[in-house]
């Protein structure tokens, strides 16, 4: 696994050069009080976030509520825009770009959202959302645009005469599905889905699971895949960026972060999710974190996770000095477990 | 009749052949279609199914807490007494008192404009008859109970200033208050992050043991279900479709949905690129249900035109004391496992939409 550093540099060869590299994102936004409105204080949302996406590569970005992954998949697009940090997109800077070279790069990044329901306009027929974009952006013809709404829907496996249909005359999964085509019109090079298969049940999931993944060798994409159920991203996933109180804690492959995961907070974490196999659930060992995720407002001074840290119990009980972890700041160092994990104390662990 | 293995547990609770109903602008919606049970004392019966299976609805009519719900047919046998032949007045007595519920959202749940430990209290001032001071007492004893940190201080706090595990642990808390024999639990940990999921789930557990109540557990999530549950009951369109142990369900289903549920998850010890399987279409309406089998027309077994599609198949044991299949054909599913089910499926199935059954364009 490259480090974040030595990927974003411009000297790397074109073939190697990310699509996406995020470097030192920052997130704050104000807590407003008082008659007047006036900043009294400010929540970090994301605290520093370097991260990289090659092509047709997906990278999950996973962690609990609030802990920023959503802030920072939308900073990647430039929906919000960072306090500090730059986003690289194909190496160009997406901060400095305006006008119209930015709705180019526009043009090829996209988004899908949790709640398609949310997302699509009700009052507009499927038709007229997927024309929007190819009408703003490529100024086609009537019949250019029919024809590829056509094929957009057949691309994500629902049919053309569904065009005329409103979002409400859709089930959840088939309202994804727009979503996605909506998403692929302007055939970009990557996509940003934050939550996308969270609202639907099981049985629809595992359609549009596959579905992502049929599109993304049939074109080439690169995916942020943004969740926070452990297992879908298990699935889908080439890499994992694991997120607590707004900053990375551990990256690596698929096969790192579930196998041989180094943070005390990722082994919780997959301890934590439950497998739907009787026996295997019954035999495992759970990590139980105490208390809950302390407010961003307010991190803690050192590791932000010290606080619910069952290891800095555990190494304080055998006599192990763990000031460290109230004093330093723990960065991302793949020195001990060969991918890059932020904690003094890293050491691998079977949690699965 | 028993339908569950003879246990030397105490049956608390036996729904017999209930049907339930709600009447809408489109038609009537039949929820509850027939759904037989029994739950003993100090075992965790599981109740899964997709949204719209008439999971919570089951629930929610054991404790009559849907005024426009009618209850067609069927008994819920309350410890022996049909809770829907009670008077009204007695019923209230069983709610909250003898059956709690902890309800998916806590802050929908919970009152915003008393504090929490008055909230709690109020279970017993209205069940036991504590004073004031006294049920103020048992609130903060319950609270700590369920592993809130500061019970004394948390408990004259407003649900806005909880986080949201400590919520549903008040909801615990509040369902525990009178030590009640049963506890009904709808979706618990759904709307929490898994390693708060974990804690509550614990908490749970815990309370069970301690206070010797049986719980009914629904849920969408299969993990959960393998973790805790000692008997489960599947729901789709309203009707059982498979009950039995835990093992029964997850390593030897006799029906082609429960199956079909086990293909399409993802697991996260799956460490290979195996398939998830799509259960093709969508869920049915309760207005109008397929007929024959709610679920022949995404169902792979099936056998159509036959028995599949015409005629509605009864919930029967086929396999070990108690393990019962609502399937046709549930005989032929023996040795049929998920592996089997990734196996058959083709690269078109794996990506269909969820359009209905017969449309064109999948």
């Amino acid at each position: 696994m490259t480090e974040v550093s030595t990927a974003a540099t411009p000297e790397a060869a074109p073939g190697d050069q990310p699509l996406l590299v995020a470097t030192d994102l920052v997130k704050d936004f104000p807590i407003r009080g008082g008659v007047l409105g006036r900043a009294v204080g400010q929540v970090s949302a994301v605290a520093g976030v370097s991260l990289h996406v090659q092509r047709r590569e997906t990278l999950g970005l996973v962690g609990e509520s609030g802990c920023g992954k959503s802030t920072t998949g939308r900073m990647l697009l430039d929906l919000i825009a960072p306090t500090s940090g730059e986003v690289l997109f194909d190496g160009q800077s997406l901060g400095r770009t305006r006008g119209k070279d930015l709705a180019t790069m526009r043009r090829r990044f996209q988004i899908v959202f949790q709640d398609p329901y949310a997302s699509l306009n009700p009052r507009m027929t499927v038709g007229s959302t997927l024309a929007e974009p190819l009408k703003v952006h490529f100024g086609w013809r009537d019949d250019q645009i029919h024809d590829r709404v056509q094929e957009l829907l057949t691309l994500v496996g629902l049919s053309p005469e569904h065009a005329n249909r409103f979002p409400h005359e859709f089930s959840g999964g088939q309202r994804q599905r727009v979503g996605i085509a909506r998403a692929l019109a302007l055939e970009p090079e990557l996509i940003v889905l934050d939550e996308p298969v969270s609202a639907l049940d099981v049985s629809i999931q595992a359609g549009v699971v596959n579905l992502l993944e049929m599109l993304q060798d049939k074109l080439g994409l690169a995916y942020v895949f943004i969740a926070h159920d452990l297992s879908v991203v298990r699935h889908i996933a080439d890499r994992v960026a694991v997120m607590y109180l707004g900053k990375i804690v551990e990256e690596g492959t698929r096969d790192e972060i579930y196998g041989r995961p180094g943070h005390p907070y990722t082994q919780a974490l997959l301890s934590a999710v439950p497998l739907p196999d009787p026996r295997r659930e019954k035999a495992r060992q759970r990590i139980i974190l105490r208390g809950d995720v302390p407010s961003p407002a307010n991190p803690p001074s050192g590791c932000r996770f010290r606080t619910r840290c069952w290891k800095k119990l555990e190494l304080e009980e055998g006599g192990v000095d763990t000031s460290a972890c109230v004093e330093q700041e723990p960065f991302l160092d793949s020195a001990t477990i060969g991918h890059p994990v932020a904690c003094h104390f890293a050491a691998t662990r079977d949690v699965v | 009749m028993t339908l569950t293995p003879p246990s030397t547990r105490e049956v608390l609770l036996s729904v017999r052949d209930l049907e339930a109903k709600f009447t809408t602008d489109d038609g009537i919606v039949r929820a509850v279609d027939g759904v037989s049970f029994d739950v003993h004392r100090g075992e965790v019966f599981a109740i899964v199914g997709e949204s719209g299976s008439g999971k919570s609805v089951t629930a929610m009519t054991i404790l009559g807490l849907i005024p426009t719900v009618e209850v067609d047919r069927g008994e819920i046998l309350w410890k022996g007494r049909d809770v829907l032949t009670l008077p009204e007045e007695e019923r209230r007595k069983i709610r909250g008192g003898e059956i709690a519920m902890i309800f998916q959202d806590p802050l929908t749940a919970l009152n915003p404009v008393h504090t929490v430990g008055r909230q709690i209290g109020e279970m017993a001032r209205v069940h036991e008859g504590l004073g004031k001071k006294a049920a103020m007492a048992r609130a903060v004893e319950m609270l700590d109970l369920v592993g809130i940190p500061e019970a004394k201080e948390r408990a004259k706090m407003y649900p806005h200033e909880y986080s949201g595990g400590m919520r549903q642990r008040a909801m615990i808390a509040m369902a525990i208050t009178c030590k009640p024999d049963l506890l009904i639990a709808d979706e618990p940990t759904t709307a929490l992050d898994v390693t708060v999921q974990a804690q509550v789930l614990e908490v749970l557990i815990g309370i069970k043991d301690e206070i010797d109540s049986g719980i009914i557990l629904i849920t969408h999530d299969l993990g959960v279900v393998a973790g805790l549950a000692d008997q489960v009951m599947v729901m789709y369109a309203g009707r059982q479709v498979e009950m039995g142990t835990t093992e029964e369900i997850f390593y030897e289903s006799r029906h082609p949905y429960t199956l079909g549920l086990l293909a399409s998850l993802p697991r996260l010890d799956d460490e290979g690129d195996e398939p998830l399987v799509p259960i093709t279409g969508a869920p049915p309406s309760l207005i109008n249900r397929p007929s024959g089998c709610a679920f022949h027309p995404r169902c792979r077994f099936a056998k159509l035109p036959g028995l599949c599609d015409t005629e509605v198949p009864a919930l029967r044991l086929v396999a070990g004391d108690a393990h019962r299949s609502a399937c046709h054909y549930a005989e032929t599913l023996e040795g049929v496992t998920v592996d089997t089910l990734r196996a058959e499926v083709d690269q078109a199935e794996l990506v269909a939409a969820d359009i209905d059954a017969g449309e064109p364009g999948a």
